[in-house]
Order: C-alpha cells, then sequence, then structure tokens
C-alpha cells in the first residue's frame, strides 16, 4: 500500500491535470483554477516537509558531533531564531528586515562574488589546450568574453558583432537542440510516471 | 633535490595570490576608471522600444523579479533603469516576485529608484505597485493570468497594504493582454522566464521580454528566436547600454571598465597557463 496509494494518486492527479488544461470540458469545470491553489498549499506543505527533514538530519549531525557539526548547529540556530522573530514581529518587522538586510543579502551577494575567484583562478590552472577541441573551445571563449565587453570593440572594431553572431546562430543552435531534447525527456518521464512506470520519486531504484 | 625552474614555480603558484591580484586588479580599475566607449546591441534597443511602445498605448508594464541578492549587481540596476524609464515615460508598473526574496529585490530598487526628486511626482498604488511575493512559484504566475490577481496576491501588497486602496492593481484584474501591455522577467535561475512563457505567453499571448544574468544569455535566445521572448537585456553589459540609452549612467555603466579588464586579465591568465604547461612538458620530456 505504501507503493500504491502515492502511485494511484500520481497518475489520478497527473491524467486530471491533462483533463483540466487540454480538455474542452475540463477547461469549463474550472478543474485547472482548482489544482492551482492545491499547488499553492501542497508547496507550502512541501516547506515543512523540508524543516522536518533539516532539523532531524542536522539535529542528528550535532548530537553525535560529527565531522562539522558546528556547521549544522549554526544552520538550526539560524533557522529556527529567523521563524521565531518573523513570527513575532511578521517578516517585515525591524529586527528580521535587519537581519535579512545586513546577513543574507551581503552573505548571498558574496557568495556569488566569489565565482569570479574561481573563475580566474581555473583559467590558469585548468583551461589548456591538450587536444584540438579544447583549442576550438578556447579561441571561442576568448572571442565572446572579449567581445560581449566593451573593450572587444576598442581593441578591434567589429569583434562586438563577431561576438554576437556567435551567440545568435551557431550557440543559440546548440542550446535549441538541447532544450527540445530535454523537453522531449520531460515529456516521456511524465508520461511514464503518470502511467505508474518511473517509480524513483516514491523511494524506489528507478524503472520497474 | 633538483632546483625548480621558473615555470615550474609560476605553475605551482598559490591560488591565493591569483585571488590578491585580481583583488587589486578589480580595484584600481573600480577606484580609478577608464571610461572604455560602450556601444549599444541590438538586444539592448529591442528592449528599450517595449517600454517606448508602452508609452504610447499607456499598457501596464508588469515586472517579475525572479532572483535573490546574489544576482543582484546584475539584475538589480536593470529594474532601477526600467523603472526610471517607465517613471519618465507615464508607464505604470506592477511589480511581483517568483523568488521569495524577489520582493525585497524590487521593494529596494523602487525605493532606490524613487529616493530621487526627480520623481517626487509618482504615486505608489497609482503609478506603481509593488505585490511582492506569493508562495506557490509558477501556480501564482498561473493563477495571476488564468484566475484573479487580486485573490492571487490575497488583497494585500509587498506590505502587506490593501490593494483596495490602490487604483492599478484594482484596474490590473489579471496578468493578460487585456490589462497588461508587456511582462518582463528578471531572472537568475529558475523559476524564470520560462515559466512566463508556459503559462503566460503562450495561453494568453502577452508580450514578454527578460533582463538575465550574463551567463544565462545563451539559453535565453532559444526562446527570442521562436519569437516567445521579445527583447533580452544581457547581463550588466546589456544593463549599462540600456543606462546610457535612458540617459542615465548608473551601477552598470561604472562596472564595465571592471568587467572589460577583468575580461583581459582572465585572457591573459589562460595565455600565460598554456605557455607555462607546454615549457614545463617539454623540459619534462
Amino acid at each position: 500500500m505504501r507503493k500504491e496509494l502515492p502511485l494511484l494518486i500520481t497518475t489520478v492527479f497527473g491524467l486530471l491535470m491533462v483533463f483540466g488544461r487540454w480538455f474542452w470540458l475540463g477547461q469549463l469545470w474550472g478543474i485547472e483554477s482548482i489544482t492551482d491553489q492545491w499547488i499553492i498549499i501542497s508547496n507550502g506543505f512541501a516547506v515543512a516537509i523540508g524543516v522536518v527533514n533539516l532539523t532531524q538530519l542536522h539535529g542528528r549531525n550535532v548530537q553525535r558531533r560529527r565531522e562539522h557539526w558546528p556547521y549544522s548547529l549554526v544552520l538550526i540556530v539560524a533557522m529556527y531564531g529567523y521563524m521565531a522573530i518573523a513570527l513575532y514581529e511578521t517578516v517585515e518587522g525591524p529586527t528580521a528586515t535587519w537581519l535579512y538586510d545586513g546577513l543574507f543579502t551581503p552573505i548571498g551577494s558574496a557568495m556569488f562574488a566569489l565565482i569570479a575567484f574561481y573563475i580566474t583562478s581555473a583559467a590558469y590552472r585548468v583551461f589548456r589546450v591538450r587536444t584540438r577541441e579544447a583549442t576550438v573551445l578556447m579561441i571561442c571563449a576568448v572571442i565572446t568574453m572579449l567581445g560581449m565587453a566593451p573593450i572587444g570593440e576598442v581593441l578591434i572594431s567589429g569583434w562586438h558583432s563577431v561576438a554576437e553572431w556567435g551567440m545568435d546562430v551557431p550557440v543559440s543552435a546548440a542550446f535549441r537542440g538541447i532544450t527540445i531534447g530535454a523537453r522531449l525527456g520531460f515529456m516521456a518521464t511524465a508520461m511514464r510516471i503518470i502511467l505508474g512506470l518511473e517509480r524513483a520519486h516514491l523511494g524506489g531504484y528507478g524503472a520497474s | 633535490m633538483e632546483e625548480q625552474t621558473f615555470w615550474q614555480k609560476m605553475m605551482a603558484i598559490d591560488r591565493r595570490i591569483i585571488y590578491a591580484i585580481l583583488f587589486v586588479f578589480v580595484a584600481i580599475v573600480m577606484l580609478n576608471p577608464i571610461g572604455l566607449p560602450i556601444e549599444i546591441s541590438r538586444d539592448t534597443e529591442i528592449y528599450y522600444n517595449v517600454v517606448e511602445e508602452l508609452a504610447e498605448t499607456g499598457e501596464v508594464l508588469w515586472l517579475d523579479a525572479a532572483f535573490g541578492p546574489g544576482s543582484w549587481g546584475e539584475l538589480g540596476p536593470m529594474i532601477e533603469a526600467t523603472l526610471r524609464h517607465a517613471f519618465d515615460r507615464g508607464v505604470p508598473v506592477i511589480g511581483m516576485a517568483m523568488w521569495e526574496q524577489g520582493g525585497r529585490m524590487f521593494a529596494t530598487a523602487l525605493n532606490n529608484v524613487l529616493e530621487d526628486p526627480q520623481y517626487d511626482h509618482i504615486e505608489y498604488g497609482e503609478d506603481v505597485v509593488n505585490l511582492g511575493f506569493r508562495p506557490g512559484g509558477a501556480g501564482v504566475v498561473l493563477r495571476s493570468a488564468t484566475d484573479d490577481v487580486y485573490e492571487t496576491f490575497r488583497g494585500v501588497d509587498h506590505d502587506g497594504n490593501p490593494l483596495d486602496d490602490m487604483p492599478l492593481a484594482m484596474q490590473t484584474e489579471r496578468l493578460h493582454p487585456d490589462y497588461v501591455g508587456h511582462a518582463v522577467v528578471y531572472e537568475s535561475g529558475s523559476p524564470g522566464g520560462p515559466v512566463y512563457v508556459d503559462y503566460v505567453h503562450e495561453p494568453t499571448g502577452l508580450e514578454m521580454s527578460v533582463g538575465i544574468i550574463a551567463m544565462s544569455v545563451p539559453g535565453a535566445k532559444v526562446y527570442q528566436d521562436a519569437g516567445q521572448y521579445v527583447g533580452i537585456l544581457p547581463g550588466a553589459t546589456g544593463c549599462a547600454q540600456y543606462e546610457l540609452l535612458i540617459d542615465h549612467p548608473g551601477y552598470a555603466v561604472m562596472t564595465q571598465d571592471v568587467i572589460s579588464l577583468g575580461m583581459v586579465f582572465v585572457t591573459l591568465l589562460i595565455i600565460l597557463g598554456n605557455v607555462g604547461w607546454l615549457m614545463t612538458r617539454q623540459q619534462a620530456q
């Protein structure tokens, strides 16, 4: 029953979504509007499950003094501390706002900014022209990198146009192929889930 | 023990030295801008014309901040520049956020623009509204398009103020071409523009554009080629071009010298790294 019930729910609701969106009668009955609200509610439950899961996982890390357990403690304190403050004074309250603006925003920006340092280091240490393909990749990367920035046009007139053509034509063509392939795969997986052939989401080992 | 050659030492250089050089390099360029000329790209012109066309029709511009603080450096100035452009041209703006942090991102951009005395005449609720974030991701967008904006946002804006007091919000019943002229998604990941393609553009025909971080531009081009995105504002460079078009050079223009010379620095490192690698390989043979 632990497998069959979720499978049944998945199949019924998968078909219901298809019926609500693409069938005239489904649209007339407003099924999509009802299921949209259920999606929002189930997202709320997903967050709650996430909180419980994080607490169990990191709680055990702290309890058993596993490696890097102080980080787990920081996570638990931050999660419940902020939650308590936000529940007490709402997320727009002065302390919650101060914590968000003073901690979360700069930490988020700093994490993203660090990528520049990693890219620079990787460019020097890893980007090697070992093969013909790697050489082509490097030449394209340099043309695009400098061409899309103002310096490209300063160095060679027309460089920007070349870089833009590269983005518009070969890159776009490759990306379109990847996107179409991914969407077809997505549709196939969705069909397999609806038909009960794909069971990895139930915690099993993939296809039956 | 055999003494290391120059190139062997270069190849074994501590990464912290590279970090330090980059930091110093960026700091010097930021403090002493060169003022490299910025050429306006076709994409930025298309994006600029979107707002210009809305100024002629008087339709609402719908903005979605689908990003967090990590992408503020690239996408925040885009929202600020778009708000300035819209306010200058009398285009009403409604903001919302698919990302939890996006509501605050939009509010920060709006506050930064409204601090300028030039926009003292802008009335919140009449000229601009920030609906903020509601949990549900794509479901919120879908409901706004097919159902009712007021109900979707529980009748309150980002700060919890009632929408009943905001004529602009009350007039914009749905995220639909009957009520909105154009939608722009500022995205740094998922959910982002494709959600609007699936749930707004395709079912309703509402035209849309995206402001996007530079490294995601190739993925967005696919949608533009297919006619689903009208315009793409690509990264800080696109934003700098847009700031010049609206005649208000700001943060993005300031960063262009750093980006340019940063790219030169990375290119030099790639060349140096490869020369070093070839030399050490030859010596080893």
